[in-house]
């Protein structure tokens, strides 16, 4: 399936560590891909995480009002600096039953 | 005459043998009967239970009380120390709990995918009272993944088939039927007469509707959901955790997208996420462990997989559960929660749109015609591949609709072929599931140059319903 690809996304200038984005559910279809190596940069937080990951993924913007966010297994609603091997999840609801 | 006499006495020995042997058969089957009717005596009888227990015990002279009886702390009865006896023998659990479970009360909304572990194991464990509530009937694609149901229940309600499954577990329980879904203006009174509430629904406006009711019904609510290979699970509205609103302020554009009926689920997904929910709930109830509230569990099936997000505590501005409410029993009544969701109570057939005119279109019957008449034409079959290669139409072509810009000149390429020389140009039939991406196809062919292109109007559901019977439309 394809849920099960990675992909590498770089910043283009100084690279200060890697973080790890995961894409669940709705994310991941839309994405094609669960797993996103993300170059970061001095400075970033969550939310400059975030609009890299839409930036690669465009088909992302339909559903990033109702995404959850989480930052190593935390839920965050505003923005936090993330630091090299740091895990961001981006968790949008499921309804099936 | 002495031989007359000696005849009848044997006669009557033997006779009186038979009465013995009779007697004692009758009295060891009352005593069956008796412990039967002890069992299925119901949870919220009044009666003491030990003390039903002892008498029927007793025997012939009733009383005094079986030895074990005397300093009882609790009021299990010996039928139900039996039933019970293998969870009464975790030490993290004991008695306590399980008079808790038996005078527990859950309202299960749903008795699909999610609704059928959860009310088989809440019955088995012993919960007091157990409320089901679905609008559906049983149908042969629900028995996968639905596992209360069997063949025999298919066109039966959902809620009357998972009731005497239940019972057939465990007929000491109460189940009381629903067979209506949960409405804005029936949810606050049937809720009140529950402890604790399950989300085993189907859909998004109905999930935003259970937490709402449960902030303002004070109900802890237990919600889980599957879809595809994923599961999610909270327990909301429980120990100053947040509620589905905190976390979800604003419903997702593509609600209607995440059905189970489109996107597909693997049965054991939500076999997996209800037992986990039925746990939940015996933790609720029972007060034994952590329950999971404010976390978020996330099952990643397909890599098996476990996550744990730790959740937001309450929002303040939460217009369900925060420090201004909007959301009240005043006004949950008249909220529009469909409308609000922008998708319907249900995991049905959505509604069919109307995206191109009847000049564009062909309805099933006269496309069937037109192949019976051998006329020349291309067939675009815009599904995605994986449900193409299930059943198809012969000779159509397969280009799914996100494919399709790309895919405009295997299009051009077909209509060449089949021309004839002096032909006109070919005409291009388009079909889909339901008729709806279809149409959208119809309009972008168009805007693409494409002159002769027409939907086939309600898709291979309407083919199989109104041209062939045997094509196994899902």
């Amino acid at each position: 399936m394809e849920g099960s690809q990675q992909e590498y996304v770089g910043s283009g200038k100084e690279k200060v560590g890697e973080v790890q984005a995961l894409l669940f559910a709705k994310a991941q279809e839309l994405a094609g891909v669960s797993q996103i190596t993300l170059e970061i940069q001095k400075g970033w937080t969550t939310a400059n995480c975030f609009e890299a990951v839409m930036t690669k993924y465009p088909a992302l913007k339909a559903i990033r009002s109702c995404m959850m966010v989480a930052l190593n297994h935390d839920y965050v609603t505003e923005p936090v600096a993330v630091k090299d091997g740091d895990e961001l999840a981006l968790i949008p609801p499921i309804s099936g039953g | 005459m002495f031989f007359v006499f000696f005849h009848k006495m044997a006669d009557f020995t033997l006779e009186l043998e038979a009465l013995r042997v009779e007697n004692a058969r009758l009295k060891e089957k009352l005593k069956q009967h008796l412990l039967v009717e002890d069992m299925l005596l119901p949870s919220s009888s009044n009666l003491p239970r030990a003390v039903i227990g002892m008498n029927r015990e007793g025997g012939e002279n009733a009383c005094p009380a079986p030895p074990w009886i005397a300093g009882l702390s609790h009021s299990l009865t010996a039928a139900q120390i039996q039933r019970y006896s293998r969870q009464l023998l975790l030490p993290s659990f004991g008695v306590k709990a399980q008079e808790n479970l038996c005078k527990g009360s859950v309202l299960i909304v749903g008795a699909g995918g999610l609704g059928s572990p959860v009310a088989l194991y809440l019955a088995a464990c012993g919960v007091g009272c157990i409320g089901i509530m679905d609008p559906d009937r049983v149908e042969l694609h629900n028995l996968h993944r639905q596992v209360i149901h069997n063949e025999a229940s298919v066109g039966e309600t959902k809620v009357s088939s998972a009731s005497r499954t239940c019972l057939a577990i465990n007929s000491s329980v109460k189940v009381v039927e629903y067979p209506f879904g949960l409405d804005a203006r029936n949810a606050l009174d049937i809720m009140a007469q529950y402890d604790v509430v399950v989300d085993a629904s189907d859909n998004v406006a109905t999930r935003y509707l259970v937490s709402d009711a449960c902030v303002v019904a004070n109900k802890p609510l237990v919600s889980g959901a599957a879809l595809g290979m994923e599961g999610q699970l909270t327990v909301y509205n429980y120990l100053k955790g947040p509620c589905y609103r905190c976390l979800f302020p604003t419903p997702s554009p593509q609600a209607a997208c995440q059905r189970c009926s489109d996107a597909g689920v693997l049965g054991v997904v939500p076999g997996i996420v209800g037992t986990f929910q039925a746990l939940e709930v015996i933790k609720v109830l029972t007060k034994v462990g952590e329950p999971l509230s404010a976390r978020m569990l996330i099952l990643d099936a397909l890599s098996s997989r476990i996550h744990t997000v730790k959740l937001r505590g309450k929002n303040t501005q939460c217009v369900a559960c925060g420090e201004l409410p909007q959301i009240t029993h005043i006004t949950l009544p008249n909220f529009d929660y469909e409308k609000f969701a922008a998708s319907p109570m249900s995991d049905g057939t959505p509604p069919r749109e109307q995206v191109v005119g009847e000049d564009q279109s062909i309805t099933c019957t006269d496309y069937n015609k037109l192949v019976r008449g051998h006329k020349s034409h291309v067939l675009v079959d815009v599904r995605e591949k994986h449900q193409y290669d299930i059943a198809s139409l012969p000779d159509s072509l397969n280009i799914p609709y996100a494919k399709l810009p790309q895919q405009l000149d295997t299009i051009r390429a077909a209509a060449q072929k089949h021309k004839h020389e002096g032909d006109e140009d070919m005409s291009v039939y388009v079909i889909c599931r339901r008729g709806n991406d279809s149409q959208r196809a119809v309009q972008d062919l168009r805007s693409a140059g494409f002159n002769l292109v027409y939907d086939i109007t309600g898709g291979l559901l309407s083919w199989a319903q109104d041209v062939d019977s045997t094509f196994p439309a899902l």
